[in-house]
């Protein structure tokens, strides 16, 4: 559809941008003002990790970083914490994406798991260390369980509406050469 | 592969700082956070205030398809709903005509006893533009703030019943906190008891009654109102009717209705005016008129006395 590496690489990322911001946005909406339901997966972190681990050119660093700190400033998280997290755990997975192409998916969902578990216990152990009030357990959890539950479908969202393949080694290759 | 690797070779450490310091930058806000909340909640108000009313075009709409599609549902009971509304209609006529009678004779009452009310609340009405976004939090925001004189602190109100209160404020957005929220606490009385209490949010639909001081007084279903203990809040306004919970604990089911909020009423509440001076001895007039001296009027008989021998 486009030719150019380049300005394919904008397109994704500008889709990338637009995916966040819908979902921030049926986050805001004052549908659910009653509490008690059922927390929803962390649609936000599933995208950014699916990204990372196709094409990690498409998600740069300070993307992430930016929709996570946006996304902490309008959900009335403590600015900054969760945000640097999934930097870190992005990071991690950009650095062995080129090992996950071998792997089959279900280990890609184990790593992606067990990352989102790290994370989870990670920003509790920080809270409690700051003295900062923590949510409820119960809701942590189910949220983690649900997100880790969505993950593939996030996945194949990724895959086939978006067409976010892992590169074959020519891809990767030109990039390298284009950037 | 030789050329990527030499190409790694210099993008990893640069990377790798980047990263660093963008993680600092992120771990800083943090701990900048914990350190001064109110600056850094002011900031992300500022931020909330620049985001959300641009998403206002499109929310509006957005949240009213799916309230729409919600409402649905409520359609196909249109026949027994209509049935039981008219059935109620008939009841608060009833009580409708007994509200005015009893008004005007309360009305008469207080005037013939000289007594003293406060002043009417006003109220600024806002809509509701978006919720915390976050299950674990129970706020909304609304469409107005501090242009339209908003301040921290006040109450807000659904056409029935007390909603929550304003914590967080931009320019032209208000942060309301809501009862359930586990942040917030509301001083309260409880009706026919008058036994005083708080309201202790806790991330439920029903908070619990907290502090209360003779819990076998209150009774399921004694109303609750604000108690403006604090000085903070204004009182007398309806929060709901004491429930028990499963747990055996008292809760309130909140009158007003939480499944609909689309506009609230701020309350403009002035601070109650504080009474400075400790209530000074009460003494007899001085008689004589040039007495500047304050020792003088301690004692009185003597200085009065020295006062007549000079004089």
């Amino acid at each position: 559809m486009v030719d150019f590496p380049q300005a394919r690489i904008w397109l994704y990322r500008l889709l990338f941008l637009g995916i966040s911001g819908l979902i921030i946005f049926f986050h805001l909406l004052p549908l659910r003002t009653t509490p008690g339901a059922w927390p929803g997966p962390d649609l936000l972190q599933a995208f950014a990790y699916a990204f990372v681990l196709r094409r990690p050119e498409y998600v740069p660093l300070l993307l992430i970083a930016s929709v996570m700190f946006i996304a902490d400033m309008l959900f009335q998280r403590p600015p900054g914490l969760q945000a640097a997290l999934v930097v870190i755990a992005s990071e991690f997975l950009r650095r062995r994406h080129h090992l996950m192409r071998d792997l089959p998916f279900l280990a890609e969902w184990g790593i992606v798991a067990a990352l989102l578990i790290a994370l989870t216990l990670a920003q509790r152990l920080i809270l409690v260390l700051f003295l900062v009030p923590r949510p409820a357990l119960g809701p942590t959890l189910i949220q983690l369980a649900i997100t880790i539950a969505v993950y593939p479908l996030v996945v194949v969202i990724t895959r086939h509406i978006f067409g976010v393949r892992m590169a074959t080694p020519a891809e990767r290759d030109a990039v390298r050469i284009g950037t | 592969m030789a050329k990527e690797n030499t190409s790694e070779f210099y993008i990893r450490p640069i990377r790798r700082i980047l990263t660093a310091l963008v993680v600092l930058f992120l771990a800083g806000t943090f701990i900048l956070w914990r350190i001064d909340s109110p600056r850094v909640e002011r900031f992300r108000a500022a931020i909330v205030d620049r985001i959300v009313p641009s998403f206002e075009w499109a929310m509006a709409p957005v949240t009213a398809l799916a309230d729409m599609a919600e409402n649905f549902q409520s359609y196909q009971k249109l026949y027994e709903q209509n049935q039981q509304l008219r059935r109620e209609l008939q009841q608060m006529k009833a009580w409708k005509e007994a509200a005015l009678q009893l008004e005007q004779k309360n009305a008469k009452l207080l005037d013939l006893n000289k007594v003293r009310l406060d002043p009417k609340l006003t109220y600024i009405t806002g809509v509701v533009l978006a919720d915390s976004g976050s299950p674990f939090r129970q706020s909304v925001l609304v469409n107005v703030g501090a242009r339209d004189g908003i301040r921290d602190g006040w109450a807000a109100v659904d056409g029935l019943g007390l909603v929550g209160r304003i914590s967080g404020l931009g320019q032209r957005t208000a942060r309301v906190i809501l009862l359930t929220d586990s942040n917030s606490r509301i001083p309260v009385t409880i009706q026919p008891s008058g036994q005083k209490a708080i309201l202790a949010g806790d991330n439920t639909a029903a908070p619990p009654l907290e502090f209360l001081e003779k819990p076998e007084l209150v009774r399921p279903g004694d109303s609750v109102i604000s108690s403006g203990d604090g000085g903070v809040f204004p009182a007398g306004l309806l929060v709901g009717r004491v429930a028990e919970g499963a747990d055996r604990r008292l809760r309130v089911r909140l009158a007003a209705d939480y499944e609909r909020l689309e506009y609230l009423r701020i309350l403009r509440s002035r601070p109650a005016e504080p009474i400075t001076s400790p209530g000074s001895l009460l003494t007899p007039p001085a008689p004589s008129a040039p007495n500047t001296s304050m020792n003088g009027s301690d004692s009185l008989p003597p200085s009065t006395a020295a006062d007549d021998g000079d004089g």
